[in-house]
């Protein structure tokens, strides 16, 4: 357990000011490990204005970044490149570009792998799931969001060729096809796809239903999911707490 | 930890080794100090002795030997073996003792040699393992920080769609009294918390009994004419009259609903002006995830938070429409602020507020007019009206004043300390920006007068004159 008597005594002895300090201020026994909790932990929201260039920076240098991070920093640098700062412009019009190289070169690598092992059946879900990710996190620009969610749709395709579609592939497929504003090819795909004791694909019956607005489907289809109490995570259980109270 | 022995303990432990050789040795009385045989027991006593306590431990122990040997064995002799000569014992002590003597101290210093090679290995071994155990105390340490620090980091990063600071920075950009720009934002801000991919705001016409579409998101350019719709038989105007947010899932309940519904409402919500009803909230499409409860409250705490800068907006709105604006900077002429100051000092004493004043006013305003041209210089006061405004959290409203270099803002809810305070931090704050005409650096002369409405304020005039004054003061 962390003790607040740090926060009492800081005025006394040596003051780390940044993370790095602090750390190696633990290092030498100078300060106890709540001077680097206070300090590391002590940083704006990112989306907090103004902006926060170098802790944004900070996070972009991160990899292996959850898809949603991504998207949320894509946002910020969106809002950031129309700063009449060309400094700031300039640096956020980076970050673009570096979002953009991180998943141009995930791209690459699995197609490397893919021309050394073109029977690889795991190389092209990982493709197709890839250029879906990227298409989200260029949603504000719609012709490239759809570009991206035709190749992931077109390795999708090429890996039914290849080994028919299993409940994974065929999950990634819906949300391909949802993206897409395909609902009732979604549908048609779910109809076939095996995975009658998967949670995630019953909710996805729920999602195409809400967007072809048949309401009492979608009611349906969350009390079928109400019999997977155990498996149910935040996310559908937000949504059953809406729909049905469970 | 091996603990170290107390050098008596070992003295000790020698002489009573040596001793009981020194017995054993009684009873062969032939053989004093075991010198006739090849293998002599004292010698190798001191060899282990060397070997495991070191080289002076093992001198010790062959001293000890010969000190029995030949201080009590001669006595033990005399009292308890008769007939036995001490010159036989000293002969064979004299004839006999070299070999083994120098066999020992030769064989005591290798074998403390090599125990002290040991020795010194196994401290050094010791001390890096004590270095390890300090090193990994404190890598455990950093673990356990960083660990921390990171679940935070990545709670707050992953977090921020939902935190309060998004909220609150988002409802702090609405202040800018721009009707058009506070709707984008508040369509913006639904857009952000309910992640809807099509969404519009719709502007409720009471005299002519319909709707119009005033901003939208993700509607394509063809949709984008002016759309209006009638308050009666639609779901929109079922929200405006009926001042309920609609939710799609009321669809299975509700059959005048279900009459009413084209398919192009999830979330329908008022939207306030105050306390008036101003129009609707349309959410058309978004993820099915995202349609919760969750994101049912935000939208309401996104209306709610919205309706004073709105009621704000559109009285600007009212204002700007009505008076002549300067088509430079767009404010309002020093006409209108009288108009609105009238207003705004009745609505303080009603309300038992504070109202306080600022004007500012560019020193060197002609000069720079002369240095490049009026519309440039003009400019600069769209960059000091923003800075002021988000000094005063967008709480400020601005207007021209009397002279062409003079702006004044109307600060509510703020006495006369407040107005002070923020004086000076508009003037600290000012001071840092790098002012700029057509890419020219200049210097922006500002001062500042400021005011407020005080109990005994009988009348426009008097709040102003005391800010005027002020200003007067600082030319002296």
């Amino acid at each position: 357990m962390l003790d607040f008597n740090y926060l009492k005594r800081m005025t006394e002895g040596f003051m780390p000011k940044t993370p790095h300090t602090a750390l190696k201020a633990i290092e030498e026994r100078k300060v106890p490990i709540e001077a680097f909790v206070y300090i590391g932990t002590s940083v704006k929201p990112i989306l907090e204005k103004p902006y926060d260039m170098d802790e944004i920076e900070k996070i972009l240098g991160r990899r292996n970044l959850p898809v949603e991070t991504y998207i949320l920093l894509k946002r910020i640098f969106n809002d950031l490149v129309k700063s009449p700062d060309q400094e700031i412009a300039l640096a956020a019009a980076e970050g673009i570009n570096e979002i953009e190289n991180i998943f141009n070169s995930r791209i690459e690598k699995l197609k490397e792998k893919l021309e050394e092992e073109p029977n690889e059946a795991s190389y092209v879900l990982e493709l197709a799931r890839t250029y879906y990710e990227f298409s989200r996190v260029n949603r504000d620009k719609a012709a490239i969001e759809t570009f991206y969610l035709r190749e992931a749709f077109s390795y999708i395709k090429e890996l039914a060729r290849m080994k028919g579609l299993d409940v994974e592939a065929g999950k990634l497929l819906v949300r391909i096809l949802v993206a897409l504003k395909l609902y009732d090819q979604a549908f048609r795909v779910l109809g076939n796809l095996k995975g009658e004791d998967d949670p995630e694909v019953v909710f996805l019956k729920a999602q195409v239903e809400f967007q072809r607005r048949n309401l009492s489907e979608v009611f349906q289809y969350c009390v079928e999911l109400t019999q997977f109490e155990g498996k149910l995570d935040d996310r559908m259980k937000r949504v059953l707490a809406f729909w049905i109270g469970f | 930890m091996e603990k170290k022995q107390s050098p008596f303990k070992i003295i000790g432990e020698l002489a009573l080794f040596s001793l009981i050789i020194g017995i054993i040795n009684i009873f062969f009385p032939d053989n004093p100090g075991f010198l006739k045989s090849a293998f002599n027991p004292y010698v190798l006593l001191s060899f282990i002795v060397a070997a495991y306590y070191g080289k002076y431990y093992g001198f010790l122990s062959i001293l000890s030997s010969a000190t029995i040997v030949s201080l009590v064995y001669p006595v033990i002799m005399r009292l308890f073996l008769e007939g036995k000569s001490l010159s036989d014992f000293w002969m064979t002590v004299d004839n006999e003792s070299i070999i083994p003597i120098s066999t020992s101290l030769i064989g005591i210093y290798i074998f403390g040699l090599i125990r002290d090679a040991h020795v010194s290995r196994a401290e050094r071994d010791r001390s890096r393992l004590k270095a390890i155990a300090v090193d990994k105390g404190v890598l455990k340490k950093e673990v356990r920080a960083l660990r921390i620090v990171n679940a935070e980091l990545e709670r707050r990063v992953e977090g921020q769609e939902d935190s309060i600071t998004t909220i609150y920075t988002r409802m702090q950009e609405l202040q800018s009294l721009n009707l058009q720009r506070a709707l984008e934002l508040i369509l913006e801000t639904v857009q952000y918390f309910t992640a809807a991919s099509k969404c519009s705001i719709w502007k409720h016409l009471p005299e002519e009994k319909r709707l119009e579409v005033v901003e939208t998101i993700g509607w394509d350019e063809g949709m984008k004419v002016s759309t209006t719709l009638p308050d009666t038989d639609t779901i929109e105007g079922w929200v405006v009259r009926n001042n309920t947010i609609f939710s799609a899932k009321m669809l299975l309940q509700y059959e005048n609903l279900r009459d009413m519904d084209k398919g192009r409402n999830l979330f329908t919500a008022p939207l306030f002006a105050g306390r008036k009803i101003w129009g609707i909230v349309n959410i058309e499409e978004m993820p099915f995830e995202k349609y919760n409860l969750y994101t049912e409250r935000m939208l309401q705490l996104i209306i709610s938070l919205s309706s004073t800068a709105l009621e704000k907006a559109v009285e600007y709105e009212k204002v700007v429409k009505q008076e002549e604006t300067n088509p430079i900077t767009k404010l309002p002429s020093f006409i209108n602020f009288s108009h609105v100051l009238e207003n705004a000092i009745e609505k303080m004493r009603y309300e038992k507020g504070t109202l306080s004043v600022v004007i500012a006013e560019v020193r060197n305003f002609d000069m720079l007019v002369d240095q490049f041209d009026r519309k440039s210089v003009l400019e600069l006061f769209v960059r000091l009206v923003d800075y002021m405004r988000e000094i005063s959290h967008g709480l400020g409203r601005f207007f021209h004043y009397k002279e062409e270099n003079q702006i004044v803002m109307l600060y509510p809810n703020v006495d006369f300390d407040g107005a002070s305070l923020f004086s000076l931090d508009v003037l600290s704050k000012l001071n840092d920006i790098d002012w700029n005409i057509n890419g020219n650096s200049v210097s922006v002369d500002l001062i500042l007068g400021y005011s407020s409405l005080t109990e005994a304020t009988k009348n426009p005039e008097e709040i102003l004159e005391v800010a005027e004054n002020l200003l007067e003061m600082q030319k002296i």
